[in-house]
């Protein structure tokens, strides 16, 4: 019987599989529940590989896809290091390349879909930029593009996924694509993300991130997965050539007197929940521990309910919202964007002063004419929460403002993205609005180490108005 | 979640489905939920609000009651166009005062006078020929706080604090990576619709006999990727998949589950737990073609009656077969029918390959024609010795032609055996 490979649900199944070929080939496995021999999908190239070098005449029912001829419809010239970069992937054609926001990784990621010739995939972690990716596609390809995500099922030989319906899909289609792109890649080696990438036989692999930098370490994973970093420009070495120059401003932020005494108080009862409950967040199960606490008792409820306010009082105060006020009309004539850590800021600053705001809540339909209206210059100022944090280009932003935002780094480098596209003559800022004498101070502090913030920093003085400038 | 650890074990805080209180919270949520529809979201929270802070047990439960009807309830979301000119309206208009280099003056007002926010709302509300008022509440009117409820699944207290208990411990499945189960005195045909729950959730299992108790089935849970990662990606599928267990007469699951910083705890849990699952029976369901099949066999080959299958086969490997039909003779010969659709390409493949490497299994199979437009499956179907001698094909249903001379020739070579 003549040996045959066949995809199931994330994997390929070996029939006719003679014993004595196991020992030319590595990460096989005999499965007792289907009483075949098995492999991960991804482990497909190394696999075909290993039959022709080894003359085993096989089968191969596991691949759906063939090599395609991509025309563009317009010539690329690409930038210096995006023709480095593509040299360097075109060699074993899987890899990471980390360029910073708006520095052409889409453009890139054109000229290498072109090149390589397989029906694609491409992923994405939002629909914002499931929609941008299929624009600039379309702008470059004949053939059409096709979406996944956001209830649209229409798979093409080019498509945009996002990360989660494509991890939804790879068990029956995993088989369908040659070449997979994964944007903002740093999000693949997630527990669920990482099966996109292991449960598909697509060979070539090509991963796009500014920031491959994770919190829990899990790079490896993401260069196990997609192939090795083949090639890295950092933030600061495009700032003024391809980047914006840009500055980041701290303002420290006294709440309004009713503010301080409210968030004083709240303060006080949940740190003396905590004292006598005698939990410790230092401890590495404290905040389970808090909320399983706080949720026994009456007074625990008292206490949960002023961990709540005072977060919010800090995160959202009255001061802050009269202070974001005089820097949007300071910056009459800019393109503003607003970035809040929750939707309910968000909103408040979106009807408080009749501004559009772009969150998940927004329908598909409307957050395209907002970001529309935003590229064109019709509406000077988008407000959002988290939404806009990754990749989607507003190229003639120039002014971002953080009201609140969480202590993570890369959502903070991924802010200053936004504002970065080089436009002739533009100065990007991003201000970061923060409560003095609050909790928010130390989480402004975790979130810039990153070599964005260094170079001449300084951190803010105690009026809270120095600024960092980084060119 | 609700549970307890002890020395690496752990310990489910389940409630009591029959305690009065609980009862009693449970049905007055449900009251609440039941006439929610055509109140807007923001009122629905603040009733169920009220009902939980008069609540003296744990928060948690309040919580989770909640969330597991909210689940139930659907809500508007569509897009409203009147809002959506709305905001349009108001953005043209706000932009232009944005856009201007140059500051946009009111009567009165100094420039950077806070006051100027006041003027500045007036204004755009004036030019939408609406109050700041009715401005403030329609401008963003149709966030989920004022989606109104269309429809709520209603479902007794009882069954509410079942289900509350079955959610706690499939938040504790989703973080395992495989399950363990055994299954006493389980009948074929609740073991087959247990498999078809395993299927459709995507989930594979090793199944054996228990060496000490024979009669004792133990199935190892996972999935496909699981023979080669430790992952909890089949969490979610596990999760689901356990509704199917509970519906066994006897049980007993184990489990490897990572809590706390990732740590591995076991979670051991039998029918004495006293959940009640979820899911529906489906064993009854035929379907029209078979119902049909029956009866023309009745009419036209009087010796054999059909009936749905309530065995199993074991075969090759470990695995059992879990046949569709049973046929049986008026002397009181039995042989089984499974039959496979155009779905059914893998394990059409699998089951050739025990059948044709086991000797004389008590089954006949059916193998639709649409199957063989698949060129690799044509051959094997081609060149199986077992399929030469108790296979047929079909397009729609079995037809009596094609299986009378089957029934005939095993019924003949069963005699000759014995």
């Amino acid at each position: 019987m003549t040996l045959s490979l066949h995809f199931d649900k994330g994997t390929i199944q070996l029939h006719g599989m003679a014993g004595r070929y196991m020992q030319h080939l590595d990460g096989i496995s005999w499965d007792e529940r289907t009483n075949s021999y098995r492999t991960p999908a991804a482990n497909y190239r190394k696999l075909v590989t290993a039959l022709c070098e080894k003359n085993i005449s096989f089968q191969d029912h596991a691949r759906k896809f063939s090599a395609e001829t991509f025309v563009l419809k317009k010539n690329i010239r690409p930038r210096s290091f995006q023709s480095e970069a593509a040299e360097a992937w075109l060699s074993e054609k899987h890899g990471v390349v980390t360029l910073p926001t708006g520095a052409g990784k889409t453009i890139l990621a054109v000229m290498l879909i072109a090149e390589t010739g397989r029906p694609t995939l491409i992923h994405v972690p939002t629909i914002d930029l499931m929609r941008q990716w299929k624009e600039v596609l379309s702008e470059y390809f004949e053939t059409p593009i096709g979406l996944l995500g956001g209830g649209i099922n229409d798979i093409q030989t080019i498509t945009v996924a996002t990360y989660d319906s494509a991890l939804i899909h790879v068990t029956h289609q995993g088989n369908l694509f040659g070449l997979l792109v994964f944007d903002e890649c740093h999000h693949l080696p997630g527990e669920q993300n990482q099966f996109t990438a292991l449960g598909s036989i697509a060979p070539f692999r090509l991963g796009l991130t500014a920031t491959p930098e994770r919190a829990d370490g899990k790079e490896q994973v993401l260069y196990e997965l997609c192939g090795p970093l083949c090639y890295e420009v950092h933030i600061d070495e495009l700032s003024g050539r391809t980047l914006a120059p840009y500055v980041v401003e701290t303002i420290e932020v006294d709440m309004r007197p009713e503010e301080r005494e409210q968030y004083e108080i709240s303060r006080e009862c949940y740190t003396d929940f905590l004292r006598k409950a005698r939990i410790s967040f230092q401890h590495p199960s404290g905040w389970a521990i808090f909320l399983r606490r706080t949720s026994e008792s009456p007074e625990g409820r008292k206490a949960f309910k002023a961990y709540l306010l005072q977060k919010k009082l800090s995160q959202a105060s009255g001061a802050k919202v009269d202070r974001l006020w005089e820097l949007i009309q300071q910056h009459k004539g800019d393109r503003m964007l607003v970035f809040t850590q929750d939707n309910e800021m968000a909103y408040r600053i979106g009807n408080n002063f009749l501004l559009p705001v772009l969150t998940h809540h927004t329908k598909l339909p409307e957050r395209e004419a907002f970001l529309k209206s935003f590229r064109s210059g019709e509406y000077p100022i988008l407000v959002t929460s988290k939404v806009l944090n990754e990749g989607v280009d507003v190229p003639d932003a120039n002014v971002g403002m953080i009201v609140s935002g969480s202590g993570s780094i890369r959502e903070h480098v991924q802010r200053l993205g936004r504002i970065l596209r080089a436009r002739p003559g533009k100065q990007a800022i991003l201000y970061e609005l923060v409560s003095k004498d609050t909790g928010e101070y130390f989480t402004n502090q975790r979130r810039r180490k990153h070599r964005a913030y260094e170079g001449p920093v300084v951190l803010p003085d105690e009026s809270g108005q120095n600024s960092a400038q980084i060119n | 979640m609700c549970f307890r650890t002890n020395r690496g074990k752990i310990l489910p805080k389940l409630i009591n489905p029959e305690a009065t209180k609980l009862l009693e919270i449970a049905e007055e949520l449900l009251a609440v939920f039941s006439g929610s529809v055509g109140q807007v979201r923001e009122k629905l929270e603040e009733e169920t609000k009220q009902v939980l802070d008069g609540f003296p047990g744990n928060a948690i439960v309040g919580r989770g009651l909640e969330k597991l009807l909210l689940d139930r309830t659907e809500f508007d979301t569509e897009a409203k166009t009147e809002l959506t000119d709305l905001r349009e309206k108001v953005f043209f208009n706000s932009a232009a005062f944005f856009s201007a280099k140059k500051a946009f003056r009111f009567p009165g007002v100094e420039m950077g006078d806070k006051a100027d926010l006041g003027h500045y709302q007036i204004e755009i509300a004036k030019s939408v020929g609406i109050s700041i008022e009715q401005l403030g509440r329609q401008l963003y009117g149709d966030l989920p706080p004022f989606q109104q409820v269309l429809r709520f699944r209603k479902m007794t207290a009882a069954g509410l604090l079942h289900r509350y208990n079955c959610a706690q411990l499939q938040g504790l499945l989703l973080r395992c990576e495989g399950l363990n189960v055994s299954l006493p005195e389980s009948k074929a045909a609740g073991l087959r619709q247990l498999l078809k729950y395993l299927r459709f959730n995507k989930l594979l299992a090793k199944i054996s006999h228990d060496q000490r108790k024979k009669k004792t089935l133990m199935l190892e849970i996972d999935g496909p990727l699981s023979l080669f990662v430790n992952t909890q990606k089949y969490g979610l599928n596990l999760a689901n998949f356990f509704p199917a267990i509970l519906q066994q007469p006897e049980w007993e699951l184990d489990a490897e589950v990572r809590i706390r910083k990732n740590h591995v705890h076991s979670l051991h849990l039998d029918q004495s737990c006293g959940i009640r699952s979820h899911y529906r029976q489906f064993l009854a369901y035929i379907p029209d073609e078979i119902q049909l099949f029956s009866q023309q066999l009745a009419k036209q080959i009087p010796d054999w009656e059909l009936t749905s299958s309530a065995d199993f086969i074991p075969l090759t490997g470990e695995s059992l077969c879990f046949p569709d039909f049973l046929l049986k003779h008026h002397s009181g010969k039995k042989v089984s029918m499974e039959l496979f659709h155009k779905w059914h390409v893998a394990p059409l493949q699998s089951r050739l390959e025990q059948l044709d490497s086991q000797k004389g299994a008590p089954l006949l199979i059916g193998i639709n024609r649409s199957l063989l437009k698949n060129i690799q499956l044509a051959e094997q179907v081609e060149a199986s010795t077992y399929f030469s001698r108790y296979g047929f094909f079909f397009r729609e249903a079995p037809t009596i032609t094609k299986l009378r001379p089957l029934l005939d020739s095993w019924l003949s070579n069963v005699q000759k055996t014995i």
